[in-house]
């Protein structure tokens, strides 16, 4: 096909410092045509969809829209120019409804004011016309994630996208609202307009896609038709080696209990329940996985456990002892380690140096400080400790850790909480967001500390990387485990239903 | 009976520079810049309407400069905290530093005094004093502006939920980087809702200056600050923000009939009610979970 | 080091710029009125003590705004605190009076006492009811205004005026010019080096203590910081009570070091100045300390040009550098962020 791409990338770099995010990509978005640009995390995906909707400017190459050159400076260049960007993290205004977010930005008038008639007639009739239901009056803030992505679409789709760039646009979805979203993306295409998926999921692409665009490491590795490829040819594509992420089981046996948790019920800040009667158990030498569909409590889950949200009822027991009541440090003192979802919010204090990070939360204690006054030898040898165990660069523990890339800031926080001499970790997402080196030596040292004896309770939205990691895995569904499964019998498509609720009464 | 009537139209006047300055706010804070500069947009509102006033003899061209010192005092606080980033509340107090300096120093340097300009004449003009005249109204009404300020609730209040700057200005206040992605230039919204709070609280120090016929150092006494405290009481949300306003004019004027009735009360027991009150209602009804989500957030994010 | 001084030299140059500009729009001639004002400030031993003597309340006002801060929270209430703190001291010195230095330590721990629950009570109301502290403490300023006031009028004040009664001399801060020869006859006393003492006691606790860092973090991060097991409510509550403290103490300075009694509106403004002093210090403890000597140099100067212009002209200038600071914050951060990537390669 000689037709003329109605969206095309031609060798865009862009680098963030010294860290080179693209490097001459290349990419030709065709009408009919839904193009799928996969690679791990930290490969340079998002960057090339932000240069392509004005929201980075490329150092170097061109963007050309029906063949000609544009200059894209934000996002009002690019949807003039007929792109429309569905965001991983929603663009959604959450106190507006719905028919208000998909006009904002073109908003019909009549005299001074807004026709808001009008813009809820434009965004039912659109709606109806892609099948995509919604009503428009909604507060966009009550709505299911998967309605929330067809706002997202519907704003695109307003906005008169011919192209359509949807950044990992499955990573919070269901896997029924994923067939529910491909089914929409397959009727865009045959209606002519080009799309782009950007995504790590391959069985998707492989379900949807005509071609695909392989990134590793910010460059073009391959260029196929989906329908000439397979799921193993591009993932190797994709990572480059072999990577090993595939189960190894335990070889001691699980000794005692170490972490009991009773019926807890904890409630998030609006006073709903969020955890609604969790019981589990986690014995010394085991890693219990929890899976789930982000938002079913898992946040919540974790915050009570390690006491930063104190439990409406029910009961903690670390070791034999009731911590329900515990703070936080009493629980970390008691040998209750945790890494938080939210690294950068939550787990570590960016402005900070590193060696100041290494000893966060085991800081009132030796080797960081004596009688409430902190030694500086202590705090350097620990840091020095945790940047060679680690191999956390550069290893300079004097940076701030707002300066590490986001692997290297996660082996800081994974390698503090575990050098703390915990008897039971509670991790929560630890390989978000981290490239697959960072992932496998997270992964390693995760296996290495079960073997060592401690209790770990993984809480992660990768089915992969709990399968890889639990001895046992719980399903949470709106605040409840409704399924348990021994991780060697366990598959992706076997804790797929019990995640949607399958079989649990609502 | 007449009594309480007095009373209801004190708080109606009292409550019209808060209530001017605290719509203002609220659109600031709708649009996501925190504005504790109130204080200084009313005091230069009125330093402003007393020096051109008395200079021009015009009360009229007074309410205008007015209206041009606050939306000064606006741009400043956009300026610094929407371009270099400032953080908003510095930048607010540094603003009412400045406004306390300009109006001490302007009365020595113009009036050669330390406490107080000259004499300048309200808005009364005949047809209005026909008005005053009138057994209810008159007493309520005081100066136009106080009607002028009532009318500006329900019109501050469309602004905000129906028209097209009102959209983006919630939008922007909540999620600015949707509103950037939709196309919406945010620090331009930022702006004109900054603009509009200056011209708001520019109108406010006027009605300070007519009400007193004169320009006093500090006039202002912490007015900004509870308007600052209404837009918290009400919510941000306009009609919400009137009613807190009334409720902080009802307080005072209750404090000042107290005062004139020599109850035994000491005056100055009676002179904290109003901010007491501030605490008391801000710690028991209001919660900031209804604030504007990227309130106070420098826009781009990150660097 | 350089971008320490960065700060400084913005406020100079604002203070400098601004200055002629509206000296020489009143038709002065700013070179000569400035260079006179200058010589008589620095140049002249009355002129130097006198920075010294008002820069005692500005440092303590100063690590008032920055220990708060340290912990991401903005004590505006310093004006109040140190009415406070001058009140309760010139009550407790009265009531000790005749027991010398007992009396004088009794009355620096009221002031310390009254500044502090002031700052407290502010602290307690945003970490339980999420009453955010900048407006809560500038209520607490007008609240305690009167308070006082009424406290002063009903129970303390000398009949027929409108301050307590002069306290004796044996109660009062020692005056540093009757054991050091070199400031004699100056007006300063020993609540000099207690400001400096403090600064530096101060410097130590938010770099090498626990508590310091757990405030640091909890100031840069809070979530983290509760993550990590440090009580918010011990952060919020303490640093806001010991930022009233030290605005207290100002006020103990005022009645013991200056007036020998209490009267309303003691301070001029000296609680607000102490948000300018901690923001060119970067809330570094230490850095309070010539950044207090910096505004006390420029009220100084303000007093010794009053001749040619209005004083007044020192509170514009002081505004602008704090929006000058406050604007050019942001720039300076950048500034020392990218300096830490250059020299990590």
């Amino acid at each position: 096909m000689t037709v003329t791409p109605l969206l095309e990338a031609v060798e865009l770099s862009r680098a963030y410092g010294a860290c080179v995010a693209n490097e001459r990509v290349s990419l030709a978005l065709r009408a009919g045509r839904i193009h799928a640009l996969v690679g791990e995390n930290g490969a340079g995906k998002s960057t090339l969809c932000r240069m392509l909707f004005g929201l980075v400017r490329p150092d170097a190459g061109r963007i050309l829209v029906d063949g000609r050159a544009v200059t894209l400076r934000s996002p009002r260049d690019a949807m003039a120019a007929g792109l429309g960007m569905v965001h991983q993290h929603f663009m959604l205004v959450d106190e507006l409804t719905v028919a208000q977010n998909v006009v904002l930005g073109r908003e019909p008038r009549r005299g001074g004011r807004m026709d808001l008639a009008r813009a809820e007639a434009e965004t039912a009739e659109l709606a109806a016309r892609f099948g995509l239901a919604v009503d428009p009056r909604a507060p966009v803030g009550g709505l299911a994630v998967g309605v929330q992505q067809r706002v997202e679409i519907l704003k695109a789709l307003h906005g008169g996208a011919r192209v359509l760039l949807l950044d990992e646009p499955t990573a919070v979805l269901t896997a029924q609202e994923v067939d529910a979203l491909l089914a929409v993306l397959r009727r865009l295409r045959d209606e002519g307009r080009a799309i782009l998926v950007v995504t790590h999921k391959l069985p998707e692409v492989m379900a949807v896609s005509d071609e695909v665009t392989v990134l590793r490491q910010g460059r073009v590795v391959g260029r196929l038709d989906t329908a000439a490829t397979s799921a193993v040819a591009l993932s190797e594509l994709m990572v480059g080696r072999h990577v090993d992420l595939s189960r190894r089981p335990r070889t001691t046996t699980p000794a005692e209990e170490r972490l009991r948790v009773e019926d807890l019920v904890v409630r998030g800040p609006d006073g709903r329940a969020r955890v609604n009667g969790v019981s589990l158990s986690v014995r010394a030498g085991e890693v219990v996985g929890i899976a789930g569909v982000e938002g079913n409590g898992q946040a919540e889950l974790v915050e009570g456990l390690c006491g930063a949200r104190s439990p409406a009822s029910g009961r903690v027991v670390l070791c034999g002892q009731d911590v329900s009541r515990a703070s936080v440090r009493r629980r970390r003192d008691a040998g209750l380690c945790h890494v938080p979802e939210d690294r950068l919010a939550q787990g570590l204090v960016p402005a900070m140096a590193v060696a100041d990070n290494a000893v966060l939360g085991v800081h009132h204690r030796a080797p960081a400080s004596r009688g409430g006054v902190l030694r500086r030898a202590g705090i350097a040898a620990a840091a020095q400790a945790l940047v060679r165990a680690y191999d956390v660069r550069p290893a300079d523990p004097a940076l701030p850790v707002a300066a590490l890339s986001g692997g290297n800031q996660q082996k800081v926080l994974v390698g503090r909480e575990l050098s703390a001499g915990p008897r039971v970790v509670i991790l929560a997402q630890p390989t978000r967001g981290v490239d697959v080196g960072a992932m496998e030596r997270i992964h390693a040292a995760i296996l290495a500390a079960r073997d060592a004896g401690l209790a770990i309770l993984l809480v992660s939205a990768e089915l992969t990387e709990l399968l890889a990691l639990s001895d046992v895995i719980h399903v949470l569904y709106r605040g409840r485990i409704v399924h348990t499964v021994d991780a060697a019998a366990a598959t992706v498509e076997s804790l797929g239903p019990p995640m949607l609720g399958a079989g649990v009464a609502a | 009976m007449g009594e309480l009537l007095a009373v209801l139209a004190g708080a109606l006047r009292i409550s019209t520079p808060y209530t001017l300055a605290a719509l203002g706010g609220a659109l600031s804070e709708r649009s996501g810049v925190v504005n504790i500069a109130l204080e200084a947009g009313l005091l230069m509102g009125a330093l402003a309407h007393a020096v051109v006033a008395h200079a021009s003899g015009s009360p009229w061209l007074g309410l205008l400069a007015a209206m041009a010192a606050g939306v000064a005092v606006m741009a400043l606080h956009a300026a610094l905290c929407l371009h270099a980033r400032a953080n908003h509340i510095i930048v607010a107090v540094g603003l009412n530093l400045l406004a306390v300096g300009t109006g001490r120093f302007a009365l020595k340097a113009l009036y050669n005094s330390a406490a107080n300009g000259p004499r300048v004449d309200g808005f009364e003009t005949t047809w209005w004093h026909a008005v005053q005249e009138l057994p209810v109204a008159g007493t309520v009404a005081g100066t136009p502006l106080v009607l002028v300020a009532i009318l500006l609730v329900p019109a501050v209040a469309f602004l905000v939920d129906r028209t097209v700057l009102g959209l983006r200005i919630r939008a922007v206040g909540q999620h600015p980087a949707a509103a950037e992605t939709q196309g919406v230039n945010v620090l331009r919204v930022r702006w004109a809702a900054l603009l509009l709070c200056g011209l708001l609280c520019g109108l406010g120090g006027a009605y300070l200056a007519a009400d007193q016929h004169q320009f006093t150092q500090g006039m202002s006494a912490g007015r900004g600050f509870i308007a600052v405290s209404a837009v918290v009481f009400g919510q941000w949300r306009p009609a919400r923000v009137w009613v807190g306003c009334l409720l902080f004019g009802l307080l005072e004027s209750l404090q000042i009939s107290l005062q004139s009735s020599s109850v035994g009360i000491p005056g100055q027991l009676v002179q904290m009610l109003p901010y007491a009150m501030t605490l008391v209602v801000l710690a028991l009804a209001a919660s900031r979970a209804n604030a504007p989500r990227a309130l106070g957030q420098p826009w781009p994010a990150g660097r | 080091m350089l971008l320490a001084l960065l700060p400084a030299a913005l406020a100079v140059t604002t203070v400098a710029v601004l200055g002629a500009i509206i000296i020489g729009a009143l038709g002065k001639d700013a070179l000569e009125v400035g260079g006179q004002a200058l010589h008589a400030t620095l140049l002249t031993g009355y002129g130097l003590s006198q920075v010294f003597f008002k820069s005692t309340p500005l440092i303590l006002c100063g690590l008032a705004v920055a220990v708060p801060l340290t912990a991401g929270l903005f004590n505006v209430g310093g004006e109040g605190q140190l009415a406070a703190g001058g009140l309760a001291a010139a009550l407790v010195a009265g009531w000790l009076a005749g027991a010398g230095a007992v009396a004088t330590t009794a009355a620096v721990m009221a002031a310390a006492l009254a500044g502090g629950a002031a700052g407290a009570g502010c602290g307690v109301l945003r970490h339980t009811r999420g009453v955010h502290e900048v407006i809560s403490t500038i209520m607490a300023n007008f609240i305690l205004a009167a308070g006082c006031g009424w406290l002063l009028h009903a129970f303390a004040a000398e009949p027929g005026t409108s301050h307590t009664p002069e306290l004796p001399a044996d109660v009062l801060f020692t005056r540093l010019g009757s054991v050091l020869d070199a400031v004699q006859g100056s007006l300063l006393s020993t609540s000099l080096p207690l400001a400096l003492v403090l600064a530096a006691l101060l410097q130590w606790v938010l770099w090498r203590t626990v508590w310091g860092f757990e405030l640091r973090a909890s100031g840069l991060a809070p979530r983290a910081a509760v993550h990590a097991g440090i009580r918010a409510a011990a952060m919020v509550v303490g640093s806001m009570a010991l930022g009233g403290a030290l605005a207290g103490l100002a006020g103990a300075h005022f009645v013991l070091g200056a007036r020998r009694f209490f009267e309303e509106g003691m301070s001029g403004g000296e609680g607000f100045l102490g948000i300018a002093v901690a923001l060119m210090a970067r809330s570094q403890p230490a850095a309070v300390v010539p950044a207090a000597l910096l505004f006390a140099a420029l009220s100084q100067a303000g007093l010794s040009m009053a001749s040619h212009v209005p004083r007044e002209l020192v509170l514009v200038l002081q505004g602008a550098v704090v929006l000058v600071l406050g604007g050019t914050g942001p720039l300076v951060d950048a500034l020392s962020r990218r300096r830490a990537e250059v020299r990590d390669g």
